[in-house]
Formats: C-alpha cells, structure tokens, sequence
C-alpha cells in the first residue's frame, strides 16, 4: 500500500511538472531546482545522513530528503550526491544503495540497491557509472547502470578503493584510493583500458582551462603509520589515456603533506584548492612547487571535511565536521580567501553540489 | 567468633541492612561466612540488585530495574551504560574486586555479562576512586558471587526460557559441598534469532529485523575450601562466549559484520584473620579476544594480570582500618598498536571508618595509583551518615559525600595507530552529593523514600577529534553534571495479600562545560528525565508484576539538534509468576510479556527495538543441603 501511495505522489509529481512546463517556460521546475546542495555524510552506523539546501536567499533547509519525503531517511554514510538532467543520484555508501531524486522537488523516485559499498555516480552518453569500494580486502569496481531499467548491468574491476569517476573527453577516469592508481575505462568497450600510477590514495579529479585532469593524492603511510607526506597533484593528459604504454602523467606537484583527498577548481580553471586540517591552500595549475603557506586558516573551525567552489560566482565553500560531535558548519569565502558568512549544515558534512 | 559476629562498633546496623538487601541500603559490613568484608561506602547510595536464576543479560538487567540508562546498539546488541549523566567509561566494573573494563577500550558491554553465572551485582553510585580506582566516577558496578555454604549437601536449578524472535535459553547449576568443600558448577546457553518486526519512520514500511541474532554461552567453576575457621581459599574460572550479527541501522540490508567475543576470567583468593586484621590477597587473569569482521576480520587481543592484598582491621569499637596494594598488567594487541603495548599499575590505598557516636559514622579513603610511570590523581573520599530516627518501625538516614575520581587514558587513547596520543593525561572529577532515607512502619503498610542530590565537575575529558587528517584524542572537555534521583516505596500486606509499589525518578542534567565547540549543552544519550514503576500483587504464590519504564528524549548530538534526537518512549511490561513446592523440589513457571504498547522506540540513532512481545519460562529447583540459609 505504502508503495502505491508512494507511486501515485510521483506520477503526481511528474504530472504536475509537465503542467508547469507547458504553462510558463520561466517556472521553475521545483523548489529546489536551483541553489546549493551540502552533502551531510552523517555518523557511521547512525544512518543520519541528509542533504541540505541553501537558497539564493540564504534560506537553508536541512534534511530536505527527509523533509520532502514524510521524514524517511536516505541511510548511513550519505557519500555523494550527482544531478544529471532531472534526476540526482545520491550514493549512500553502507547503506549499499543510490537513492534517486527527483532533482527539482527532491521528491523519491525509486532506489537502486545490491550495490557493494558505493562512492561516486556519474553518467554518461545515458548510462550511469558507480564506484565502489566493494570491500577492505577487495579490488574496487565500476558498475554500469541502465538508467531506464534502474538496474546494473555490468561491473569492472578497477583497483583497490574505487573512490571518485569523472567522464572527460570520452573517457571515465576513476581514482582508487586504497591504492595510487587512476583507471581508465573505456565506455564503448566497458573495459579499463589503461592504468595511471598517480600518488598514494588518489581523490577527487578536477580539469583545468587547458582541459587537462588533475587528482589530488592523499598521501601514503609508512610501515607503522606514520604518514610519508607524499600527498600531491597529478596532472594527467587526456591524449594519452588510449595508449596503455605511454607516460599519461604530464606534471606532479608535492604538496609536503598528507591530508584528505579533496579538492576544487576555480571559475577561471587556473587554480586549485586544496585543505588541510583547518588550513585552505590555492595553487595555480602552472606552478611546480605547492605554495608554502596556506590561503587562511579558519581558526573557528574544528577540522575541514570538503571543499567546493560555486562557479556562477566563484565563491569557495568549506564543509566543517565539528569532529560528528554535532551538526557541521559551512564557511563561504571569496575566492581570494575573504571570509563571506557561515551557515548551518548537517551532522558532517562532506561536500557540495551546485546548481 | 565474637570478633567475626561484631567486627565493627557499625554492625548494630547490620541486621538492619540484611533485611533490606534488595533495597537502597547503606550497609558498611556484608555478612560473609566467617569472613567479614567492611564496605567503607559510608555516605553513598548502594542498591543490591537480585541475580535470580535466570538466564538474561546484565544490560536488560539494569534497564529493567534501575534508572541508569544504556545504549544499546539494537535489541541484546552492545550495550554502554551512562550513570549519571557520565560516559561509558566513567563507570568502573569490578569483579572479585579487580577492574574488568576493557584496557584498549576502556568500557564494559554489558550485554556480555550474563547474570546466571554470577549471584551478586551491587550499584555504587557516585565517584568512588578512592574504594575502586580509575573509572569510578559516574559509579560502580561490583559483581561477584556469594560467599561459600560450605553446607553439606547437593542443590541444583534446571532454567528454560522460550520466547518471541526465536528466543531460547537455558541454565543449569549445581552446588556441592560439605563442611570444608564448597563447589559450584554454572552453565548457560542463550540463543535469539531477533528477526522481529518493526515500522519505522526513517524507513516509511513495514520490515523485519535482519542480521541480528545472538549467541552466548560460557560456564563459571568455582572451588572454596575452608582451611581452617579462619582461613578460606577460593578458586574460580569462568568462560563466556558471545557471537553476534551486528544489527544494522534500520536502512541498511545488506550487513555482515559480526563481533565474537571470547573472555577467560580466573581468580584465586586467600582469607586469613588473625591478629593483624582479615587478609585478603587476591590473584586474577582475565583474557579477552574480540573478532570483528566484516569482509576481513580483525582481532583484538587484551591480558591483564592482577594482585590484590588487604588488610581490614577493627581497631576498637569505634573504628575500622583497611590498607592495601594491588598490581596490575595489561597488555594489549591489535592491527591498530605498532606492537603489543603492555603496561603497569599500581595502587595503595587505605579506608578509615568511624564512629563518631553510635548514630554518626564517617569514613575516609584515600588512593594514590601509579600507571605506566605517571601518577593518577590523588583520590580522597571523605562521607558521613547520621542516624536521626532509629526506632525499629521509623528509621532516618542523612547522608553525604565528597570524593574524587580518575579515569587513566584507555590503551586505544595512547597508542592507537595512526592519532593515539601518549601525552594525554586522566580525566579528573569531583563530587559531592547528599541523601536521605526514610522507611516508616504503620501497621501492615511500610513506607521507603529515598532521595540524593548530587554535583560533579569532570574537568580533561578525553575527547577524539580530527586533527588534520587524523583523529586523535585531548583532554578537552569539561562536563558539569548536577541530578536528583528519588525512590519511592510502599509495601501493604492484608492477610494471604501483599501490595507493593515502587517509584523511581531521576532527573539528570550532564553540561558541556568547554570544549571545541556546543558549550552549556547536554551531553549525547543522556537522557533529562528518566523514571521506572512498578506494581506487585503476590498471592499465594503467585505474583503479578507491572512495569513502566519512561526515558525521556536524549539528544544524539552534541548541540541538541532536536529533529535527531530520539523520542522518548514507555515502556510497559507485565510477568505472571506462580512456585510450587513440592518438598525438595521448588518449581517456578513464568510468563512474561514486554513493550505491551507496542511502541517503537530506539536506544541508538535508526536501530530498531522489538515491539510486544512474549516469554515463558520454567525454573526447577531441587535443594537437599542439611543446612539452608
């Protein structure tokens, strides 16, 4: 029964979409077409992850899944969230599950489940790509997903910790950070087609104005943990990536450190952000060196746990944990480090999606 | 044996304090045979709570009959206590009198005591260091087992219990002796499936419980030997084994983590008195192997070695003296420690009790422990108890406290791998509080209040926080907590009737004092109001019992983010008892049914708890011991 009436509100929905689209191009398709979206991670094993969404107006909604949806929760370790055309794919890691939403109203539209610790989402030429960690023990993968028949249809084995996947110029990249490769698959033949040694615990991909992909690199650890401070960008050059024995790699930058693999790129292209701790560092994608001191130091702030910035106006976003002893906090800055405001956000959050 | 009967000018209290033992009773001499122990717990509250025979989980135990409250991971899955408003480690476990918090971790799940392998659990509140040593500072559990018959004679308890969600479990025991042997033999075996249904809201259907079923058994052997009238040995082991499937948060099907946990406790004690006092020296291991996995299992190990001595001497009619020294090893071994880390402890300790008058006792303790080269916080208890009213059928306590307590630095704080910081010192505390009691005979009715104001500042909390890209630990939190807990009772007997009604309120206010961030906030699964109350009509042998229990919201955030908290729930439950006796034999059978609301509640942030649901149970107990007590 619940099912049905669940049915019946989306074909409502739909319904009701259609309507507006016919009667006025100019109105929005939902509440929360626009605006910006915090990705709450929640605490492991509470299954209190959420969206919030920030307004152009500033007005925050938390939990909007749940405020949406009669309080249903979207599950445990709220991952990532992608939009791709109506839709956003919010991958919820130990719940093994993508929940996909209506992107404009946030309204449920059905789940896809059996994934094995999932990551990151993208699409491309209307299939959808996840990653997934699979296990601690396991090499990761990538599952392609039949967005009409919500289901997966094939998987790939990449490396150990299938983390972040971007499609760029035809390709999907995929950085496995139990590990220190990037995978290259090839969509046509759903197969990797070249593997990158990059740096320790490779992370988020971002493309600069010369089209090139950059992976940020956690670092790795010595025998008894103690971190090598290894940590670096990797400048990769998408020619390359069809030749499985030429050198893909283009340029690395130590940042001389070990931190979480995060990282954004500017309005321009041309600079990359990067934190640490309480610390945000900008490096300019020509430099060869990381610079030696950081853009500012939010003394506030307990400890960063992601990084965005919002192209339209080049305005840097900060996602403070709080250590998960409470909600998070988002601090926004100008793009030269100038402190904006702050504004309230889940129980840790862990990055952003902009629309 | 006069000087075993009246060990202490205190005991006049004793016969008082026997009656009363499954009361709230402030008895400072506990009646051993031959073998006086002196409690030196002047001024702080105690409550004895019955072990019964049957087989159920410390855990479900003090959720059901005290108003501590326990989080509980899910229905009989890991269970932390918080005593007055202090963290899961803030409360020191003790058996045999030796500390059995986890080393690496610092706390005790308490869904892996099973009661059926113990006779004795007493419940200290209030910081108390100076009588337990570190992590006594939200209060006390002391478990044991009763002193020996040395009766001769065979007794033995058959216990079956079936229940809903593939409930099963079973215990037998046995005791044997004579004048100078004293054996007893305790075994149990405890199954639940655990599949039972649930509607809850963050899931929006209905669904069945998966991945959360249980498994525990273990034994306890125990030999005493009476050498001589003055001279007693002890010997006990016990084995307990738990395996569990994690039950996963209410959005999550797909779980396989499972945690087994193997524990090895042996002790032997030696009691002497002479001239110098009662000896007690103690020697116990304790052996602990936790296996969680997931896709890999990891596994960690911990050994703690420990010597206990003491001498309790009355000195002269008005005062009682206990000194001591213990020695402990713990070494521990995990993927997450460089290497096996291991570590000593030591303690000295000395408890004076006194008798300033007949009706005004005061005790003072103090200890001073020592761990891997620091010193802990020196830990002085000063109480006192004035006897206003003592008249057989009208008694009046006053009571008051003033202690300080220490919890050392887990293992996991100093030398987990990566973030474990060595330099992280004890979390200190002091505490005061203050009490009443008052029990009033009027004819067939006897009236019991009982109330406690308390006070606590825990300064250099041990905190977990992500420094850079690692988590590590700091002393920095400061936690002011203040309560009250009140104890009503009334018993009425009208001929083959009895009544009796129990009230229990606590109120409990636990405030983030300093720290990085949500100051003056309640700390997380602490909850503000709590109360129990129960009703009993016995009737030839037959007893019908309700139960309430009502736990107010408890925050599950730090900044008390109200739309995650949890909802306050009651929680009612109902038992039919009827015994038989049929000359040696005694036959109990049981009925029991829980949350008959049918409400769904939870102890943790999305793990669902059963709804109604129902046991049965049968105890047959056959006793051919020549003397009975």
């Amino acid at each position: 029964m619940k099912n049905l009436k669940r049915c019946a509100l989306i074909l409502l929905t739909f319904i009701s979409i259609t309507f507006t689209s016919c009667d006025d191009d100019h109105q929005p398709a939902g509440e929360f077409e626009k605006g910006i979206f915090v990705v709450n991670e929640g605490n492991f094993l509470d299954a209190d992850g959420t969206i919030s969404h920030i307004s152009a107006d500033g007005t925050v909604t938390q939990d909007l899944f749940g405020s949406v949806n009669n309080g249903l929760a979207l599950g445990d370790v709220v991952q990532s969230m992608t939009v791709d055309g109506d839709l956003a794919y919010i991958v919820v890691n130990n719940s093994n599950k993508i929940e996909v939403v209506n992107a404009n109203t946030f309204v449920a539209a059905y789940t896809l489940i059996d994934l094995s610790l999932p990551r990151y989402f993208t699409t491309l030429n209307g299939k959808g790509y996840v990653t997934e960690w699979v296990s601690f023990s396991d090499p990761g993968r990538v599952s392609i997903v039949d967005l009409e028949g919500h289901s997966v249809t094939e998987t790939i084995t990449t490396d150990y910790g299938a983390e972040n996947i971007v499609a760029h110029q035809d390709k999907l990249y995929v950085s496995n950070n139990f590990s220190n490769t990037v995978s290259v698959i090839d969509p046509v033949t759903e197969a990797v087609i070249k593997t990158i040694e990059v740096g320790s615990a490779p992370g988020a991909f971002v493309v600069d104005d010369q089209n090139m992909l950059w992976v940020i690199c956690g670092g790795g650890y010595d025998e008894e943990y103690n971190p090598l401070n290894d940590g670096k960008l990797v400048q990769i050059d998408p020619a390359e990536s069809g030749d499985a024995s030429s050198n893909s790699v283009l340029k690395t930058i130590e940042l001389g450190i070990n931190l979480t693999p995060k990282a954004a790129i500017d309005k321009a292209k041309n600079k990359i952000f990067y934190y640490n701790g309480k610390s945000i560092y900008a490096v300019s994608t020509s430099a060869t060196e990381a610079p030696s001191s950081p853009l500012l130091t939010e003394s506030t702030a307990t400890s960063f746990y992601g990084i965005g910035i919002d192209t339209a106006n080049d305005m840097l976003y900060m996602a403070d944990s709080k250590g998960f002893a409470g909600n998070g906090m988002v601090y926004r800055y100008t793009i030269t480090g100038t402190a904006v405001d702050d504004v309230a956000a889940g129980r840790g959050p862990n990055g952003f999606v902009f629309r | 044996m006069a000087r075993f009967v009246f060990l202490a000018s205190l005991s006049f209290l004793v016969s008082s304090a026997a009656a009363q033992v499954a009361d709230t009773t402030y008895l400072r001499e506990v009646r051993v045979y031959g073998l006086p122990v002196t409690t030196y717990s002047t001024g702080s509250k105690i409550e004895q709570i019955k072990t019964g025979e049957e087989v159920v989980t410390l855990s479900d135990k003090l959720i059901n009959e005290t108003s501590f409250y326990l989080k509980t991971y899910g229905n009989n899955q890991l269970s932390t206590i918080a005593i007055r408003g202090t963290t899961a480690s803030q409360t020191a476990v003790l058996w045999n009198g030796m500390n059995i918090n986890s080393p690496t971790l610092g706390q005790t799940d308490f869904s892996l005591i099973p009661l059926f392998l113990f006779d004795e659990v007493s419940l200290r509140y209030g910081t108390a260091s100076s009588l337990y040593g570190s992590d006594a500072i939200g209060g006390s559990i002391l478990i044991g087992q009763r002193a020996a018959k040395f009766a001769k004679g065979f007794s033995g308890t058959f216990y079956q219990q079936v229940g809903s969600f593939g409930k099963f479990n079973t215990g037998i025991k046995a005791e044997y002796g004579n004048e100078r042997w004293d054996f007893r033999t305790k075994l149990y075996h405890s199954f639940l499936e655990n599949d039972f249904p649930y509607e809850s809201p963050a899931v929006g259907y209905s669904k069945t419980q998966n991945h959360a079923s249980v498994t525990n058994y273990g034994f306890d052997q125990q030999v005493h030997f009476k050498i001589s009238e003055t001279q007693q040995l002890s010997a006990e082991g016990m084995y307990t084994y738990n395996f569990r499937e994690i039950q996963p948060a209410v959005t999550n099907d797909q779980a396989n983590e499972t945690l087994r946990d193997r524990h090895v406790r042996l002790s032997l004690n030696y009691q002497n008195d002479s001239r110098i006092g009662v000896l007690s020296a103690t020697a116990g291991y304790i052996f602990s192997n936790q296996e969680y996995a997931d896709d890999n299992v990891s596994t960690v190990l911990s050994k703690q070695l420990t010597t206990l001595v003491s001498v309790d001497k009355s000195i002269n009619v008005k005062s009682n003296l206990r000194y001591g020294v213990s020695f402990s090893n713990y070494s521990g071994s995990s993927e997450n420690y460089a290497s096996t880390v291991s570590e000593n402890r030591y303690d000295g300790f000395v408890s004076l009790g006194y008798a300033l008058h007949p009706f005004w006792l005061v005790n003072l303790n103090i200890r001073q422990s020592f761990y891997d080269n620091h010193y802990s916080p020196f830990a002085p208890t000063v109480g006192t108890e004035v006897h206003v009213l003592h008249a057989d059928k009208n008694k009046l306590v006053f009571r008051a406290q003033a202690a300080r307590g220490f919890r050392v630095p887990t293992l996991n704080d100093r030398y987990w791998v990566p973030g474990g910081n060595p330099g992280v010192t004890p979390e200190d505390a002091f505490h005061i509080e203050g009490g009443a009691n008052w029990t009033r005979t009027i004819n067939s009715w006897t009236y019991t209040m009982d109330g406690s104001l308390y006070q606590s500042w825990v300064d250099d909390m041990i905190v977990w926080l992500p420094e850079e890209n690692v988590w590590s630990p700091t002393n920095l939190q400061q936690v002011d907590i203040h309560g009250l807990e009140v104890n009503a009772k009334a018993a009425l007997t009208q001929g083959k009737y009895q009544y009796k009604l129990n009230l229990i309120y606590s109120y409990c206010r636990s405030v983030n004092k300093e720290g990085q961030n949500d100051l003056h906030k309640q700390l997380a699964y602490v909850p503000i109001h709590s109360g129990r109350a129960s009703a009993t009509m016995l009737w030839n042998r037959l007893e019908f019992n309700m139960r309430l229990n009502v736990t107010s919201i408890r925050y599950t955030t730090l900044d008390n983010e109200r739309s995650q908290a949890l909802d306050p729930y009651a929680l009612l439950d109902a038992s039919l008892t009827k015994q038989f006796r049929i000359q040696r034999v005694s036959l109990q059978l049981q009925a029991e049914a829980f949350n008959l609301f049918n409400i769904y509640y939870e102890n943790l942030k999305n793990h669902a708890m059963p709804g109604r649901h129902y046991a049965i149970s049968i105890s047959v107990n056959f006793n051919n011991n020549k003397q009975t007590p």
